[in-house]
């Protein structure tokens, strides 16, 4: 019960840290590091070239969320931060029903906007409370609380839990036209 | 109306219960038994389908789950992909070469991602199996081994990176066959696993499939029994509601009230034939407290009471007992009778009492009516038997004026006319007053005469005596009237003689009445003899008319006279032969009779009589009362306010000897009583002023000269329960009148004869002494004359016998000294001495009992010399006087019983010794 609280303190302190940094006009700001994702399509809120790019520090700053879970492709518990994709969107004000998720091989999956919910996925930016190389995955990997739900154990959220993201296009319409 | 009764138990508590019973308890245990098998049956199967059913749930539930959590990636799309980006890493570095200052980063970014999978594939359990293959344990080690090595040289600086590009680029063409391998391995291992997945679902599907047919066989026949049960059900409700239906139409269509309570005395039935007779609906009725609605007010608290005992003992009273007449009331308050069983049985809410009723109002009205009609039909009986009764006293008592004078004037001196004339009246007057006796006769069987008289008597004089009478009568009708006595004398028994002989008179008379110059036979025989019992049949056969067969059946009846014609030649009532029939029937005897129309008639009478013991000793002294003779002169007063009455008896008396003083009524008598000592009183008992039972209480209480006389009540009063009415008043006996001489004479003889030898000697006793004749001729003759020769000469030879013996006996009773013994000896012998007329005889074995009773024994043992010799003597005389008494034929009397005697015997119609009939066979 607590944790909402806690969070929302911390967001309003992330604000508070970020905006005399990037101008109270831009809630987004300019990243300054070095863009990890950009977010494309159909979102309100943009800071580059009609884009919302962000840096390690943004979204480190943005409102944390925690998972921990069991995953196919680890051995043992893993204790997953990041930021919910919930949240994410919400700065991005993202209009559509769907995104399209790239990884920095190519792999491209489609996240219906529906999956987007509070202590449904996270955008993680730490593993065990490291930052996650590229050879770990990293750096930011879509990960779903597996071991909570029996829902997020299938192969779709499996193709979803898309790592090494870097790109993310908010659609209005599946692509593949499977949701 | 319902109350409990108490002895029925339950029939299932009693030992022996019946067979039924226990057969129905069987059947109910069997089946019982079979229900709860089929159940533990029909569980187990539930049970068995609920598990299967269950494993089955578990096992898809399993499949469901292994299906709905996906533990493997697109394994394939990995490994291929591991070698797309080895690929990709190998591409890049070619690019790097082919340049002199390449661009390193995508060099870099491919090493990173080919390192991340590679690095999945060694940290992801999926793989853990591919990892460890031993073929590809070696490809998997120098991959790592390479990419740990380049991992260094990516992380380096760009310059060394550079330099480094030709030994990459070949270390990196080497590898390509591993990553090859990995791939191509992984295609086998893992087609191998889905193949080995496949199995299992298919495996798991046949489980379900074969499940799920096992489950539906199971549904089905669980369907099976379901409709099984149902069409069992259905019939058990269809049964059910038939029988409701037959009940229903039973307690609808029941004449009978039928009515249901429960143990609180609520109804819950109250069918159709309730509500008519009780005048409640059911709709009131049900509910309602049964003792409120229909009890009668002085039944509610017995019923609660008997309610009260059944419900705490379990006795019950009417339940079960079948019929019960009780009384119920009506809406309207009216009480009724009812007539009701009641049965108790178990209902599902409790015991309830089942009750039939059945108004029986119009029933019970009917039998009162019958009843009231029966009372008023037999209260018309006894007035008409009490007119009869009346009527026929009230002729009686003129008759007996008329007949009394009668037989006076036939004392007197009349012209031959005149005593024709004189005969023909008193026949006619003789056989009205038959007439008008057999009217009374009836009237006084009729009133209850309930028991006969217990006489000892000597049947076979009895017989000849009634015979005797009815010669003339026979004679007349040119008839012969013979007796046929049988085998062995019967002698003396114990009956009522009077009753048998109206039987036997009435039964001859009429044989006599109906036969023309034929014969008429009396017969006697003793059909059983057993102890002091026995059975006599007495015959009347007759040679006469006979009687039509349809007509034997009512012969007996009152007032039956067969036919007009036949009838104007036999006079009669019509009553006799019911009278016979009477008067057997209280004698305890049977009568009947068989015929042949013109050949004659058969009439017989059975009658049990006993045999007193001690029949020889007192033989001679059984004497028919009518045939007395003469008592000793003595004083009588009589006492009669009828004049011609009066005039009658003292005429009677006088004729006999006697001195007679005549009271006009009750007080008259009293005062004479009281100031002369008779012998004598003959007392009538309807009179005025004082009558006959207050005159004599009157002087047995009073001190006078007569207080302790012989008192004899004169009445035509005959019914049995006056007899007694005068021996409470101090009556001595009675005597019926019209009076006639021998019954006279016989109670005088009866009443008087052992006061007189007992007491002082009177006129008779003083007057014995040698002087006194040996033998009486007159009485021996009277004897005859009265029973009949043959009798007379058996009781004489009889008298003769036990004389001889008793004389024989006497010596050696004196002898002991004996003195109780001698004086009722001689007192025996004294006895018929006197019956037989042997007057020196008799007086000196009377003056030898005053001294043995006075103890003078030597006294009487001087005289027995004396005794022998006069009985010699006496003994001698009378077969004398035997000899010389031959019959003769006399003129015949119309009269049966006429001897009414003014004088010495004067009979004009047979002037010299008054023997009747003493031969019959001859006339």
């Amino acid at each position: 019960m607590m944790m909402p609280f806690l969070r929302s303190v911390g967001a309003a302190c992330a604000l508070f840290w970020v905006a005399p940094l990037t101008g109270l006009a831009d809630p987004l700001g300019v990243p300054t590091g070095k863009v990890v994702l950009t977010v494309t399509g159909d979102i309100s809120e943009t800071n580059v070239d009609g884009a919302a790019q962000f840096d390690m520090a943004t979204l480190q700053g943005m409102d944390p969320a925690e998972i921990s879970t069991s995953t196919i492709w680890t051995d043992g518990q893993q204790t997953f931060k990041g930021v919910l994709l919930k949240t994410l969107f919400e700065m991005v004000g993202a209009k559509g029903s769907t995104v399209m998720a790239f990884a920095i091989n190519d792999y491209a999956i489609e996240i219906p906007m529906s999956d987007a919910v509070e202590d449904g996925p996270i955008l993680a930016y730490a593993l065990n409370g490291d930052a996650m190389s590229v050879r770990e995955k990293g750096p930011l990997w879509i990960v779903y609380p597996y071991d909570a739900r029996p829902e997020y154990q299938t192969e779709v959220i499996y193709a979803r839990s898309i790592w090494q993201v870097d790109r993310i296009e908010v659609v209005n319409q599946s692509v593949s036209g499977l949701h | 109306m319902i109350d409990p009764d108490p002895d029925s138990t339950s029939a299932d508590a009693e030992p022996g219960a019946p067979p039924a019973d226990k057969v129905r308890a069987r059947s109910i245990r069997r089946a019982t038994q079979a229900r709860l098998s089929r159940l533990v049956a029909f569980s187990l199967a539930l049970i068995l389908c609920t598990g299967v059913i269950v494993a089955l749930a578990i096992e898809a539930q399993n499949k469901i789950n292994a299906l709905n959590t996906a533990n493997s990636d697109n394994v394939q799309w990995t490994l291929s992909q591991s070698e797309v980006e080895f690929l990709m890493f190998h591409s890049a570095l070619m690019q790097a070469q082919a340049v002199p200052d390449p661009d390193t980063a995508p060099l870099r970014k491919w090493f990173d991602v080919f390192y991340s999978r590679i690095d999945t594939l060694h940290q992801s359990p999926l793989y853990a199996e591919l990892t460890h293959l031993p073929r590809l344990v070696d490809p998997f080690a120098r991959i790592a081994a390479f990419l740990n090595d380049t991992a260094r040289l990516i992380d380096g600086p760009d310059a060394d990176l550079v330099a480094d590009l030709p030994a990459l680029a070949a270390r990196a063409d080497a590898l390509r066959a591993d990553v090859r391998a990995i791939s191509l391995e992984g295609i086998n291992t893992f087609a191998h696993q889905s193949d080995v997945q496949r199995e299992g679902v298919s495996n798991a599907m046949t489980r379900i499939a074969a499940l799920t047919g096992g489950l539906v066989i199971a549904l089905l026949v669980l369907v099976f029994f379901l409709i099984r049960l149902s069409r069992i059900t259905i019939g058990q409700a269809r049964d059910n509601q038939l029988t409701g239906d037959r009940l229903d139409a039973m307690l609808r269509t029941s004449l009978d009230a039928i009515l249901v309570v429960d143990r609180s005395g609520r109804f819950v039935e109250f069918n159709g034939a309730a509500e008519k007779i009780f005048g409640y609906s059911k709709e009131d009725a049900v509910g309602s407290c049964m003792t409120d609605l229909i009890f009668p007010s002085h039944l509610i608290a017995a019923h609660a009471a008997g309610m009260a005992n059944y419900l705490k003992t379990g006795q019950q009273r009417f339940i079960g007992q079948g019929r019960v007449q009780l009384e119920a009331r009506r809406r309207s308050g009216e009480v009724f009778p009812v007539e009701l069983s009641i049965a108790r049985t178990n209902a599902p809410d409790g015991e309830i009492f089942v009750s039939f009723l059945r108004d029986i109002s119009e029933r019970v009205a009917a039998e009162d009516k019958l009843i009231t009609a029966l009372i008023d039909a037999q209260a018309g009986e006894r007035a008409k038997t009490h007119f009869l009764a009346v009527m026929s006293h009230e002729m009686r008592t003129p008759l007996n004026g008329l007949l009394g004078t009668l037989d006076l004037m036939n004392g007197t001196a009349l012209s031959d006319k005149q005593a024709e004339y004189l005969a023909i009246m008193q026949t006619s007057g003789r056989l009205l007053l038959h007439h008008v006796n057999d009217v009374l006769d009836i009237a006084k069987l009729e009133a209850g005469k309930t028991g006969a008289d217990k006489q000892s008597f000597e049947l076979e004089n009895l017989v000849a005596e009634v015979l005797d009478g009815l010669r003339p009568l026979a004679q007349a009708r040119g008839n012969t009237l013979t007796l046929d006595p049988g085998r062995a004398p019967i002698g003396t028994v114990q009956g009522d003689p009077q009753a048998l002989r109206q039987v036997l008179l009435n039964l001859a008379s009429n044989a006599i009445k109906f036969t023309f110059n034929g014969s008429v036979n009396v017969g006697l025989a003793q059909l059983q003899s057993q102890n002091a019992d026995t059975l006599v049949e007495f015959t009347i056969a007759d040679t006469g008319l006979g009687i039509a067969p349809d007509d034997l059946d009512r012969i007996f009846e009152d007032f039956v006279t067969l036919d007009g014609s036949y009838g104007r030649r036999a006079e009669g009532t019509g009553l006799g032969l019911g009278i016979a029939r009477r008067l057997t029937g209280v004698m305890g005897g049977q009568i009947g009779a068989e015929s042949e129309l013109g050949e004659g008639s058969l009439f017989w009478v059975r009658l049990p009589f006993s045999v007193p013991a001690t029949t020889k000793v007192d033989a001679p002294r059984i004497q028919p009362p009518q045939d007395a003779p003469r008592p000793r002169p003595c004083s009588v007063l009589v006492v009669e306010d009828n004049a011609i009455n009066r005039f009658i008896v003292r005429e009677m008396l006088l004729a006999d000897g006697h001195h007679v003083t005549e009271a006009n009524d009750g007080d008259d008598g009293v005062r004479a009583a009281q100031a002369t000592r008779f012998d004598l009183i003959l007392m009538d008992v309807s009179m005025p002023r004082l009558n006959g039972i207050e005159a004599t209480q009157q002087i047995r209480a009073g001190q006078g000269a007569s207080a302790k006389t012989t008192i004899l009540a004169l009445t035509a009063h005959a019914l049995p329960a006056d007899k007694a009415r005068f021996l409470q008043a101090g009556m001595n006996g009675s005597l019926t009148k019209p009076l006639q001489t021998d019954a006279l004479r016989a109670i005088m003889q009866e009443t008087l004869g052992d006061q007189w030898l007992i007491s002082a000697p009177g006129p008779y006793a003083s007057a014995a002494g040698p002087d006194d004749p040996l033998i009486a001729p007159a009485v021996l003759a009277d004897l005859r004359d009265s029973l009949g020769p043959a009798i007379a000469q058996s009781l004489l030879t009889r008298f003769h016998r036990e004389l001889d013996a008793a004389l024989l006996d006497i010596g050696g009773v004196i002898h002991a000294r004996d003195a109780a013994a001698a004086t009722a000896a001689l007192h025996r012998m004294a006895g018929s001495a006197a019956t037989f007329g042997a007057h020196r005889l008799l007086n000196l074995l009377f003056r030898m009992e005053q001294q043995s009773k006075e103890g003078a024994l030597d006294q009487v043992e001087q005289a027995l010399p004396a005794l022998y010799q006069l009985w010699a003597e006496t003994r001698n005389a009378m077969v004398a006087l035997q000899l010389k008494t031959t019959p003769r034929p006399s003129k015949t009397s119309p009269a049966p019983r006429s001897r009414l005697h003014a004088g010495p015997r004067p009979q004009p119609a047979a002037p010299s010794p008054p023997t009747k009939h003493l031969a019959p066979e001859t006339e």
